[in-house]
């Protein structure tokens, strides 16, 4: 009776798939007695007198500050819960699809009756793989559950190829690096793999999701034209930025060339000054950073007389700024091989995440300052954050993970023969990779 | 502890499941527990027996309360239902009414039910809006209170103003003037409990920021209460309204009142508890104190000036509920635990 009961948050857009795993969850036999909040109408519970209903009730705890918002009504009902918890053996508990994750997941830091009661185990969040696209860029809701999961369920796979699931993933990634990615359709995840998160397994997220440690490049998209000795235009509409980046790569030998490893070539060439291209004039395929103003659209000139095949590197994505390149009758040519890189964190206004790896030991206090000092002043824009770090003279590991301002750590396994390495995910707004990676390393012994 | 005498108990039971709510009638005879299940338990405080149990919801139960003059009571469930039950002196049961709230405007989870001093108008919290009913079951007033879910609410001790607490501070209505402007008392954060002190001069909230707060209702002119390790949701008076006593914290901290409120000073703390006090209950004549705490230890204190309890007793978890009988001259003490104990101690040996 002692033990924590373990809780995970299904959370998810309108129409993403939630219900269908939740009648999962409570219909296949995996041995746990389940208790479910759910705060939608239609509620579900383990037997007929435990009716868990939630309003949508969001308070803040004194000040106003998101860190310090709470749900009142998930505290009542958790706590009406504690009195009958040898009735399950965790909760599920669902939100709205238009539920800000943050003050559910702060709740479980934030009020000392839940905190000694419950353990958040978990955040998934189910995204509609057709669909989903569609929401990263006007809703705050779908960015926030995807950069509070710990595991992204993406759905109705079946819908999309495996090439757009290829790039949505990598999106996903961009926001939340840190979360597992589960392909699924009608929510055919494996349920034990849902329930058994681990809060604190960064190990698990880090082991199962490898893009991470990908390189991040200032450009996010290429793709290789053949174009015979002609000219043609690269037409572009105004798009969420007012310019765009871009460079056109010779190829020597177009079979022998993977974009991926032409990436490296490319990006010293980008980190030139860019040259400023405007509407109607003419760029040529070479090792020059182009800009191109977007005020309004334009239609660049391709000068290929020299003829053969070029890569396009793009800053952003073709799909935001309908990206063509026309020949001279303004037919459309498709690239014969297109790559999505793992971009940058270019768009700071957008949620991302950023994943830092390094050696050396950390002194706790300079640490503890650091990471008081950042809260502090950045808490608003981290929505989460997990690590596990290498504490000087202490032989086990230091496990933490935060939401906003709220922070929790404890010691984790030994590190035994293991190379002592930091690692450290953030996700928020506005992150800059620079001060985080330096403030951490100042505070190295 | 070793010096002090342990409490003897004259009853217990264990209610299967974990006990919701605990009230005592008005007159101090009977004593009724109802659990999570809504299994409704009632005890002949005089004989020390079990008269009558039965289940009062077919879900689970949130609260129950006697009426003030009648061997009357109210249960509410999460289902938008507040039953009225009558009990007579042959113990036997009968439901009087019935209120049923829900609609598909409302939130059917019945937050609270209190009594008005005089009996005549019940308070049901359900959602954002109070409902005041008639002991017949009829519903003639509502107050909203448009910070979202009431908190807490609570009755002048003395008359007809109704406090309603929640997010963004306190209401007071008028229920003989239900169409006047309540008294507004703001304060930014979550209030979770609330207590009129007995002259109804202070109304006093327990706030989810583990702080508790306390107006002058006359004035407005508000104090903070802080420095507790969990929430201060037990706020109780004694000594005539002279002491507030409060919780969340392991020990009984004792507030003075003697003439401006909170601010007369740092509070007194009386240390004995291993663990926070969730549960504090004064005796009807205002003077002698049951402190209870999460690993289950009760603790009475003859006086808020006593530095040591006279005795104690530990329950098998957490204490619920503790709450003396109403009765001027009776020191029965009733004490329920989170695993669903009852017990009934008589302390007239210590207080």
């Amino acid at each position: 009776m002692n033990s924590k009961v373990p809780v995970t948050i299904l959370t998810g857009f309108l129409g993403s798939g939630k219900t269908t795993l939740l009648n999962r969850i409570l219909s296949e036999s995996h041995g746990l007695r389940i208790a479910v909040i759910e705060n939608e109408f239609g509620e579900i519970g383990i037997d007929q007198d435990m009716v868990i209903n939630a309003d949508e009730e969001v308070f803040e705890m004194n000040n106003g500050c998101i860190c310090c918002t709470v749900r009142g009504d998930l505290i009542r009902i958790l706590n009406n819960l504690a009195r009958r918890r040898e009735k399950f053996d965790r909760i599920v508990l669902e939100t709205t699809g238009l539920a800000d994750p943050g003050p559910v997941a702060q709740t479980f830091y934030v009020d000392d009756d839940i905190r000694d009661e419950f353990n958040l185990e978990g955040i998934v969040t189910l995204v509609d793989a057709k669909h989903v696209e569609q929401h990263f860029d006007d809703s705050e809701e779908v960015m926030a559950q995807i950069a509070f999961a710990d595991m992204i369920v993406l759905n109705k796979c079946d819908l999309i190829d495996e090439e757009q699931q290829g790039h949505l993933k990598e999106r996903l990634t961009k926001v939340n690096k840190m979360a597992t990615i589960m392909p699924a359709r009608m929510a055919d995840v494996s349920i034990p793999k849902v329930l058994d998160i681990g809060g604190f397994d960064l190990d698990r997220a880090l082991g199962i999701n490898q893009a991470f440690l990908e390189p991040e490049y200032p450009f996010e998209w290429a793709g290789i034209y053949s174009l015979p000795d002609n000219e043609y235009t690269l037409s572009l509409s105004t798009g969420p930025d007012p310019d765009i980046s871009l460079l056109c790569y010779p190829l020597m030998d177009q079979d022998q060339v993977e974009l991926p490893d032409l990436a490296e070539k490319v990006f010293r060439h980008w980190a030139e000054s860019p040259v400023k291209v405007k509407s109607t004039e003419k760029i040529s395929p070479g090792t020059t950073h182009w800009n191109v103003d977007l005020e309004q659209e334009a239609e660049i000139n391709i000068d290929s007389s020299q003829g053969g095949s070029f890569a396009l590197f793009t800053q952003h994505t073709p799909e935001e700024f309908d990206l063509k390149v026309l020949d001279g009758t303004g037919n459309e040519i498709d690239p014969e091989e297109e790559h999505y890189f793992n971009a940058g964190h270019t768009h700071d206004d957008t949620v991302s995440s950023e994943a830092l790896e390094f050696g050396g030991d950390f002194d706790p206090q300079k640490l503890n300052r650091w990471f008081s000092q950042l809260l502090q002043t950045h808490g608003p824009n981290i929505f989460r954050m997990k690590g596990i770090v290498s504490i000087a003279e202490n032989e086990k590991r230091m496990v933490f993970q935060g939401v906003h301002m709220l922070f929790n750590a404890q010691p984790g396994e030994p590190w035994g023969d293991e190379e002592r390495r930091n690692r450290i995910v953030f996700i928020g707004r506005e992150l800059d990779r620079d001060y985080l990676e330096d403030g951490l390393k100042s505070c190295l012994s | 502890m070793t010096d002090i005498q342990t409490l003897d108990c004259v009853f217990k039971t264990d209610l299967g499941e974990a006990p919701v709510a605990l009230d005592w009638s008005a007159c101090g005879q009977w004593l009724a527990v109802i659990n999570i299940h809504s299994d409704v338990l009632v005890v002949d405080a005089n004989t020390g027996t079990p008269v009558a149990s039965w289940t009062a919801h077919d879900d689970g139960a949130l609260a129950l309360a006697w009426h003030p003059k009648l061997p009357v009571f109210a249960s509410r469930c999460q289902n938008g239902l507040v039953k009225l039950w009558e009990i007579d002196s042959q113990h036997s049961i009968k439901q009087v009414s019935e209120i049923a709230l829900q609609s598909e405007s409302d939130n059917p989870w019945i937050e609270f039910i209190k009594w008005r001093r005089d009996g005549k108008q019940l308070a049901i919290a359900s959602g954002n809006i109070v409902r005041l009913c008639s002991p017949q079951g009829e519903v003639e007033t509502s107050f909203p209170f448009p910070g979202g879910t009431v908190g807490a609410m609570a009755w002048h001790p003395k008359g007809s103003l109704l406090g309603i607490a929640g997010y963004g501070g306190i209401l007071i209505y008028n229920s003989l003037d239900p169409i006047a402007k309540p008294i507004e008392l703001k304060w930014k954060g979550s209030l979770l409990s609330l207590s009129w002190s007995p002259d109804g001069k202070f109304i006093v909230a327990g706030c989810q920021d583990n702080t508790a707060h306390v107006w002058s209702v006359r004035t407005k002119k508000d104090s903070l209460m802080s420095g507790f390790n969990y929430k201060p949701l037990q706020l109780t008076w004694s000594n005539g309204g002279k002491r507030l006593l409060t919780g969340g914290t392991k020990d009984l901290v004792i507030w003075s009142f003697n003439r401006k409120g909170a601010e007369e000073g740092a509070p007194v703390e009386r240390a004995f508890h291993d663990h926070a006090i969730c549960a504090i209950a004064v005796t009807a004549n205002g003077k002698s104190i049951a402190s209870g705490c999460r690993n289950g230890h009760i603790a009475i204190w003859e006086s808020a000036n006593d530095q040591r309890p006279k005795t104690s007793t530990t329950l098998d978890s957490r204490v619920e509920h503790l709450q003396w009988s109403p009765a001027r001259k009776s020191k029965m003490l009733a004490a329920s635990s989170r695993y669903g104990s009852l017990h009934l101690f008589d302390a007239s040996a210590f207080v």
